[in-house]
């Protein structure tokens, strides 16, 4: 049943949280020299965004929660979003993205101001990343399994992929890699913005998921490009050229 | 911490708010859309209520 009201009263509230929010946020002057920014996602709003998760990570470490519990609800959040993507709920399923992307900053967080950051921890927070990546987009391949748009999803995930492999065994040879248009917080908030707008387009004006086809499209473009990118940046960075 | 008061029931208001309102635009269930939406709004007034009476208190 198509609810087209209740998609642009959604729509409003899901600008308005953002832009009120981050310009209560700007009025306190917060110093943003810690923060990194992209083009995409600038220093101001990531503060912004990290400034709303700062009662959590204190109620965290209060209730002794260790980093890797949160580092695996966010896999158990990654498999609740391909279900979500499976079944054709598109909706729950941006949202579930998101909430699976705020788990792996919190986590990081978590550790650094619980003292418990390790090696280890590292390690296997970006493994589990890994995984939680891949059952999204297999979620989205079982919604988009028929037609051209499963190979734009299955791009996708070869260029997101590629991204976070680059960067590894980059620093496995010591050289510094975060470089690139789509890293993967960027691909995150891609995805799951792009997903509840194209669940708010259909019940406004129809269609089928036409929002959620271009935004994997462009996933599959730039994450590809991002993986080029860096494979140029390191060539270069250790002295060879790809031909050599 | 004054300026936290309240944030986190907020942002747990939005997010349950944000679940019904999957629930009602994916699935068309009505019950669980509508418990959850309650649950979202009552829990963001409570953030409201608390942030306010923070505020109260500092000035």
């Amino acid at each position: 049943m198509s609810r087209p009201l209740f998609a642009l009263f959604n729509l409003g509230l899901i600008l308005g949280a953002g832009l009120v929010g981050m310009r209560l946020y700007l009025q306190q002057h917060p110093d943003l020299s810690g923060v990194k920014g992209s083009r995409l996602l600038s220093s101001r709003v990531r503060a912004w965004y990290f400034s709303n998760l700062e009662p959590f990570e204190a109620w965290f470490v209060r209730a002794g929660v260790r980093p890797i519990a949160l580092t695996y609800a966010q896999l158990v959040g990654g498999v609740a979003c391909a279900v979500a993507y499976a079944s054709g709920l598109v909706f729950t399923a941006g949202f579930l993205v998101l909430f699976s992307g705020t788990l792996d900053i919190l986590d990081g967080k978590v550790a650094r101001r619980s003292n418990e950051s390790s090696p280890r921890g590292a390690f296997l927070d970006s493994v589990i990343d890994r995984y939680a990546e891949f059952v999204v987009w297999a979620g989205l391949m079982v919604f988009f399994a028929s037609g051209w748009r499963v190979w734009m999803v299955l791009l996708a995930m070869l260029g997101g992929m590629l991204v976070s492999y680059t960067r590894a065994r980059a620093e496995g040879l010591g050289v510094g890699c975060e470089i690139g248009w789509l890293q993967r917080p960027e691909r995150f908030v891609l995805l799951g913005f792009g997903s509840i707008f194209s669940s708010i387009g259909d019940h406004l004006v129809g269609g089928d998921h036409v929002l959620l086809t271009v935004t994997v499209t462009v996933l599959a473009v730039l994450s590809n490009i991002t993986a080029v990118q860096r494979i140029v940046y390191v060539s270069r960075a250790l002295g060879e050229s790809p031909h050599a | 911490m004054r300026e936290l008061r309240g944030k986190g029931w907020r942002v747990i208001g939005y997010f349950v708010w944000m679940l019904g309102a999957g629930v009602l635009l994916d699935s068309d269930d009505l019950a669980a859309a509508r418990l959850l939406l309650a649950v979202g709004a009552a829990t963001f007034a409570v953030g409201v209520w608390q942030s306010l009476r923070g505020s109260e208190g500092q000035a």
